[in-house]
């Protein structure tokens, strides 16, 4: 037999469960996971993902033991200083990614084309990802 | 079907640490729910000891072929051997503590609320993990990164430990699990994480009601549950395959098995080679494990000196360094001659007494801390402040205040807290940026241990299971 308090409290650690879970999933919230497979009728893809298969054209031209340089125009979002350098190390790994452009190679992350055009003056196009993504070779790299 | 491939190694490691918990754990009988506490922690016994073997085959190899599974199928034969060796030279009674069936009833409420509860997190889970496949920032920033270098790498894997690497100090536990699975599966699938994240969050859960069951009865287990669930942080950080769930699990398993052990009568050394042997693997999954197995030692040393019965046979606690020290020594290893330094540590000098000496950051520090206690937002809620209201309700076992065991679990946690309070002050990072990112982490390492603390003081004689009380603590 339960005594009052104890009911009490049993409801409140039930209840306390159920607001957790409610806010869980207001987090990762099935609505919108429905709604994003309706709309694209498969399921929904990440910034991750999406980022790393802008790589894919990389694919094989770069040696596993490899340091090369970034290069980059992108803004990271608030509080996440370095993203897209950390995101490249990544999606390129095992090579090893330096944030600088003083090696060989270097590869460029340009999510607006005409940044590229200005930046890469003493860079050189190996090649050319057509979504942004560029391997570069230093020219003045000694 | 590259989950099937993922799978089964899965349950080879599991199978690897049921053999070694249940061999060391052999002659304690207690209840029915310690057959279900063995169960949860064999899955990071195993995982502990498949990492740790992943590992050596990468250093003495000096890539990752296949040899590494001819040596697990090695471990698991001699496994079995000792197994059936000691079988048949069975001279141990069947030890015991007056633990009844622990097959109390738990309320109907209890028992529906508590599985609609883990069927939604496991959905919570599914959904996490579909939305973000590769984690969140920490999971591929470092984690899921170094698991690449090992698997990617072949004769380069050490490049994971380049300066270039975010945290290549950290610890390898949890990265090296997925790349064995991907290992296994001959493919770097985002399966590799989530399940790997899947087993510690539902083993911690797993172990946290098991424990309790096995001291308190089967209704205050699925109450823990219930609270431990409760906070968001732990559902919410579940999918995020990141390493502060498992490092949780260890501290928890850690504190668990010495309980067990203090309860226990007649031989119980197994049952703290176990214990060394989790609280070897905090250290090799987050090196916040070394401040848990500091504290720990600590809180060993001085309850010895003060209680005198507080240690019976002082030779029993090598058994504790039996299981500790090779794991140690591993962890050591790759801190030396492998890991580049912590940059918490490398980066103090002359400007750490001016962050010591501010007396602004001992408040910002101090607001934050109690400000998590009390935070209920999602994904970062471990709201600790809400347990002592469920004393309140329920009432304390005033008796149980003064033992030994509880008294060893505050002494610990407070001993973390400082620590963790330290590390704040003196970090060479922005103090608002390292809060902001690191302290509701910080509390989840040590959410499950609180709750079964709670659950050891909390009165609810209409839930517990009396016959599991053991005779003496």
């Amino acid at each position: 037999m339960f005594r009052r308090r104890e009911e009490i409290g049993i409801t409140l650690v039930v209840l306390f469960a159920m607001v957790s879970f409610v806010r869980a999933f207001d987090y990762y919230s099935p609505l919108s996971f429905y709604e994003k497979v309706n709309k694209f009728k498969r399921l929904p893809s990440d910034e991750v993902t999406r980022y790393e298969a802008r790589f894919k054209c990389l694919e094989g031209m770069l040696d596993p033991g490899e340091i090369v340089g970034f290069i980059s125009t992108a803004i990271p979002p608030e509080g996440k200083e370095y993203y897209y350098y950390r995101l490249t190390q990544y999606v390129l790994s095992p090579v090893t990614v330096e944030d600088s452009v003083n090696h060989q190679t270097v590869v460029g992350y340009f999510p607006e084309r005409d940044s590229l055009l200005k930046i890469t003056i003493n860079l050189k196009i190996i090649q050319d990802c057509r979504n942004g993504v560029v391997l570069l070779n230093n020219k003045d790299y000694q | 079907m590259i989950v099937i491939r993922m799978i089964f190694p899965c349950l080879w490691a599991i199978l690897i640490g049921y053999l070694i918990v249940s061999h060391l754990m052999h002659g304690v009988q207690w209840n029915k729910s310690l057959n279900w506490f063995k169960f949860w922690l064999s899955i990071g016994i195993g995982l502990g000891i498949a990492s740790l073997n992943y590992f050596l085959w990468l250093v003495i190899g000096g890539s990752i072929g296949h040899y590494f599974i001819g040596a697990e199928w090695i471990i698991l034969l001699v496994l079995v051997g000792i197994k059936y060796w000691a079988k048949r030279s069975d001279k141990h009674p069947h030890l015991t503590t007056n633990g009844g069936s622990g097959s109390v009833s738990s309320p109907l409420i209890l028992t529906t609320a508590f599985f609609t509860m883990v069927a939604l997190a496991v959905i919570i889970f599914f959904l996490g993990s579909i939305l973000f496949p590769h984690g969140y920032w920490d999971a591929w920033l470092i984690w899921n990164l170094s698991a690449r270098f090992f698997f990617r790498g072949g004769e380069f894997w050490q490049n994971a430990f380049s300066t270039n690497v975010f945290h290549p100090d950290y610890p390898l536990l949890y990265s090296i699990n997925i790349a064995r699975l991907w290992s296994y599966a001959e493919i770097d699938s985002v399966l590799g994480p989530m399940l790997i994240s899947f087993l510690f969050t539902f083993s911690t859960l797993g172990l946290l009601v098991a424990a309790v069951a096995v001291f308190r009865g089967r209704g205050l287990g699925l109450l823990s549950g219930l609270i431990l669930l409760g906070a968001n942080g732990f559902i919410v950080q579940g999918p995020t395959q990141v390493a502060d769930i498992p490092l949780s699990f260890f501290i928890l398993a850690t504190i668990v098995l010495m309980n067990i052990h203090q309860r226990s009568l007649g031989p119980r050394g197994g049952l703290l080679t176990i214990a060394g042997m989790s609280a070897g693997f905090a250290t090799w999954t987050k090196n916040e494990g070394w401040l848990f197995l500091v504290s720990l030692i600590a809180v060993i040393i001085v309850i010895n000196a003060v209680k005198r019965d507080g240690i019976r046979r002082p030779r029993e606690w090598m058994y504790f360094l039996y299981g500790l020290i090779p794991i140690v020594v591993i962890v050591l290893y790759f801190k030396i001659a492998l890991a580049p330094s912590n940059d918490l540590i490398s980066s103090q000098g002359v400007q750490t007494l001016e962050r010591v000496s501010d007396i602004s950051r001992y408040i910002k520090i101090g607001k934050a801390f109690l400000g998590q206690a009390v935070r209920f937002d999602p994904r970062f809620s471990t709201p600790i402040v809400i347990l002592p209201l469920f004393l309140v309700f329920f009432g304390v076992e005033k008796q149980n205040l003064r033992r030994t065991s509880f008294r060893m679990i505050m002494a610990i946690e407070t001993i973390m807290f400082g620590g963790y309070f330290i590390v704040y002050l003196t970090t060479p990072h922005d103090l608002d940026w390292h809060l902001s990112t690191s302290l509701f982490r910080l509390f989840l390492h040590l959410w499950p241990l609180t709750v079964f603390a709670v659950m050891l003081i909390l009165a609810a004689p209409g839930l517990e299971n009396r016959q599991v009380r053991p005779a003496r603590v």
